[in-house]
Order: C-alpha cells, then structure tokens, then sequence
C-alpha cells in the first residue's frame, strides 16, 4: 500500500477477541466484514482463523469439534489439520488418498497484545496494533453500523472529574489512531488513563467494540471499573442503536 | 421460472388421519397456496380466493399440487399401497434450506455415522462401501449396503449389513429401499417428498411402507421423526442454502459419487430452482 494511501479493510488486522476467549477445545465463532469465521486454538497454542464453511458440503465448521490438531466437521467427520488448513482424514473412505484441493478458506490471525487479530487477506501488509497492557474490558455488540459506533466512541466519558464535572470536557481528549482504533484519555483521580477501543466492523448493522484499559489495576478495584465501564458502553448502546439508522 | 418444477406434482399436505375437513394455507415454489377440503367431497387448490384453481391429486396420504402442466403422473411406488403393511406418514417438518439439499441429504450414507449414530451407523464403521450410482428410465439409482447396528423392533444390538437402495423419481422426490430385518429379500419403503416452499425453504414429507414384524406404526413414526430431527441442525446450517449446481465451492470426494451423480442429473434437467451456478 503506498503510502498516503488508506489501507483497504480487506488488507487490515481487525481484533475480534480477547486472545483469553478463544479457548483450546472449543471453537469460537465471528463475524467480520459480513464474512461469517471461526476462530480455534490447537493444544500447542497456535491459533486458526477460517471461514465458518467446510469445503466439502458447506456446512458451518462451527458446529464441529477441536480436537486439538485437528478440527472436524460435524457432518461427514472429515478433519482438517492446525495451520495450513489441509485435509486429514474422510472417515467415508479411509483407503483413499486425501484430496488436496479439500481445505478450508483460512485467513492470517495473531495473537497480539491479549488479543486475537483476524485480516480478511492471505497476509496483511500492516501488523496488528500495539495495545498498551492493562485492564481488558469486556467486548460489547452494537446493533449498529460502524461509523455511528466510531462516533459515539470518540465522545466517550470516564474518570473521577468527568464523572463529578461533566460540563468539564476538556479533561478528557480521544485520538482516532485509524479508522477502527480510537483512544480516549481521562483524568482518573491524579493518573491520566487512556482507553483503547478497538472496533470491529461485523457486517453493515452490527459493530462490536473491544477495549483496554492502559493501567494495571488492583485486584479489588478489579470488578468496580469493570463494570463502570459496562455501564457507561451500556449507556452509549443505547444512544447509538436508538438514533443509528435501522437497515431497512 | 424452472420448467421441470413449475410442471412437476408436489406433495403439499399430509392427509393421513382421514382429514377432510378445514383449510390449509402453504406455499409452493413462491406461491401462496389455499387448499379447501370440502368437507370430505375432494380437496381444490387454489392461489386465493377468487383465483383459478390448481391441479389437485390424492396419493400416499398427502395432497398433491402442479402448478404446471404435468409432463408425468406421480411416480408410482407399489409399496405405499400394498395390503398387509403398516402405511404411515412420517410426519411434515419445515426446514430452512433447499428442497435440493434436503433430497441429497436423503441419499447420503457417509454422514450416517456422524449424525444418526447407533441409529442408521455406527463410529466403528465409517467406511461406505463401494457403488455406482445410475440413470434406469429417468430415474436416478443407488444400490449399496449400509453397516448398521440398531434393531427398529427393539430386539438387542447386532452389526449387519442392510441392503440400501436409492431411487430419486424426480428432483425432489426420493425413495430408500431398505431389506427388512426379518424377511431380507423384502423391502421397507421410505418415501421422501419435498415441497419447495420457495428457494431457501422446504418442507419434507414422507410415506413410510414397513413389513409389520414386530414393529408398531408409533415406533416406526418416531423413528423416522427422530431421524429428520438431526438431519435438520445440519441442514439448515449448510452455506449457501441452495444446492451449488456448478463450479468448485464444494469439493466432492469418492464417496460422494450419488450426489455428484444427483447434481449432474439435475443440471441435465436444467434445474435453476432452489440451485446455483457459479
């Protein structure tokens, strides 16, 4: 991509999960640029990113089960191996050489700052984005489309002085790093914190934001931000699916 | 609009039980359906109050509908008529995919032992024996033999081959030939009808003709009905939900050789409905 350039959604890392929810032996599932995907971690760690299809009779492979190398569709139980995606057995005719061509669509994902990186590319020409280790929050879904998200993020609100003094709004700035990464700082008692959210664009209606706090906290305080922020995305869930245009 | 289905017969309600009397509201390939059984004086279809009625057949229990003009009768199948028989319906169940897809769900025995196991497979025998799906006057044939375990009239477990025979009359009408389990050179008959209530959405109905032998008529409609229930997780998770007539979204593997058999024949009919091509 020349520089100047805007990267074209289909060439960035989007995160669509804290690393910590994708776990081994199980599959989770996603949705990003209207493209349905699973995510699966292997026993090693390795993480896969694939279309939520198997290339044999179309079903979703999210119905199917990790094994741990290898992920198997529920229907016809034909697996399909950790990394490159390649067929490793058809139970229906275990004499036969195993088709080649018979492999999911995969896309490159990383694990990267806590959390898992999907690029709808084979490779991206951009590495994910580096998030300052802190506090993950928890990841809300809008009924919504992104750029009404994108702009509800960017007048978020928190910290001890907005919260006490909201006619202050100078004491808490965002930063739009890229279309899909906005940081938003706040004076929170004498520190200044900032937020990362991450945005993922999940199809024209619906957006689903992550987000990270840039302090460590202490365990007891823990569950208090926690659910501070819940509430204040909450909050801003609901202003953004109410005035967002509905898809018709 | 697809010739072959537009003039085909389709099964668009269960009779059985002696129902004569009330209304039925469905659909078939897109259109809306309005079905009056006149208390018991022979059933009239038609697109609506006030609209020209449709070409109405009672067969196999079900009523059947053209929207067409029939090139062919409704295929017969002695089996569904013979005396001395338990001649049930198996029930009417919606599923959210094309008739297409449901039809060669029907006629595939790799998935037995995956999403009916210890019913129609088992996970120690996976492998599906070797056969050469054929075209006898028009009719689309399977024979083959299906490792099963499960005895339907409740008698212990016991592993043994079962003759399974496939005819698909018409696209989307099927028919299994299973040996019985107690007379082997006889068949139980398991009739499949699909009606494409548009192209994404079907309902399957089925007429079921079982040697009687030990077996009641509940038991067989529970077994069937049971059967249909898995199958319709899968199907309606299959992406897309119309069956892929052409090109290589789908890649297909030996033991496929009836549904890549089924496709070819339905591209011969040149069969758009409920179908893509890439």
């Amino acid at each position: 991509v020349p520089a100047g350039h805007p990267l074209p959604d289909d060439a960035r890392y989007f995160a669509v999960a804290a690393s910590g929810e994708v776990e081994r032996r199980s599959i989770f599932r996603s949705r990003l640029l209207g493209r349905d995907l699973i995510l699966w971690r292997a026993d090693s760690g390795g993480l896969n990113a694939w279309e939520d299809r198997c290339p044999h009779r179309g079903v979703r492979l999210a119905l199917g089960a990790n094994m741990g190398t290898e992920l198997r569709c529920q229907y016809h139980g034909i697996r399909f191996s950790s990394g490159d995606g390649r067929c490793t057995a058809v139970p229906s005719q275990p004499a036969q050489v195993l088709p080649s061509s018979l492999r999911p669509k995969i896309f490159a994902c990383a694990d990267h700052s806590g959390f898992a990186w999907v690029t709808l590319a084979a490779t991206s020409p951009m590495p994910p984005l580096r998030v300052e280790s802190g506090l993950t929050l928890r990841s809300m879904v809008f009924a919504a489309p992104t750029p009404d998200v994108r702009q509800a993020i960017c007048a978020y609100r928190f910290g001890s002085e907005s919260a006490a003094s909201p006619e202050k709004p100078h004491s808490v700035k965002f930063q739009l790093l890229d279309p899909y990464h906005v940081t938003v700082s706040a004076h929170t008692g004498e520190h200044l914190t900032s937020i990362t959210f991450l945005i993922q664009p999940v199809d024209q209606e619906t957006t689903i934001v992550h987000g990270r706090l840039d302090e460590e906290v202490r365990q007891a305080d823990r569950v208090k931000i926690l659910r501070d922020h819940n509430d204040r995305m909450s909050i801003m869930r609901e202003v953004v699916e109410r005035t967002a245009p509905k898809a018709s | 609009m697809d010739s072959e289905l537009l003039n085909d017969w389709h099964a668009i309600a269960d009779l059985s039980g002696n129902r004569s009397r009330g209304h039925v509201s469905t659909r078939l390939l897109g259109e809306p359906l309005f079905v009056d059984l006149n208390d018991g004086r022979g059933p009239t279809i038609s697109r609506g109050p006030g609209h020209d009625s449709v070409l109405a057949k009672i067969r196999y229990g079900h009523l059947w509908a053209c929207l067409g003009v029939p090139r062919e009768d409704i295929p017969w199948i002695p089996e569904l008529e013979e005396s001395g028989r338990h001649i049930i319906s198996g029930g009417s169940l919606r599923i959210r995919v094309s008739g297409l897809r449901a039809i060669e769900n029907y006629f595939d025995l790799a998935h037995f032992p995956f999403i009916h196991e210890n019913y129609l497979g088992v996970a120690s025998h996976t492998e599906v024996a070797e056969y050469q799906p054929m075209v006898e006057d028009g009719v689309l044939v399977s024979r083959t033999e299906v490792y099963q375990e499960y005895q339907p009239a409740g008698a212990a477990p016991e592993g043994r081959w079962v003759s399974y025979h496939y005819k698909v009359f018409r696209p989307l009408v099927a028919v299994l030939y299973k040996a019985n389990a107690t007379e082997r050179e006889k068949w139980d008959v398991v009739a499949q009808f699909v009606q494409p209530l548009d192209e994404e959405t079907c309902v399957l109905h089925s007429s079921l003709s079982y040697l009687p032998h030990g077996l009641t008529a509940k038991k067989i409609r529970w077994f069937m009905q049971l059967i249909t229930c898995q199958d319709k997780p899968i199907l309606e998770n299959q992406v897309p939900k119309r069956l892929p007539l052409s090109g290589r979204s789908e890649i297909s593997t030996r033991s496929d050789a009836m549904s890549v058999a089924y496709r070819r024949w339905l591209r011969e009919k040149h069969i758009t409905y409920g179908a893509i091509y890439e």
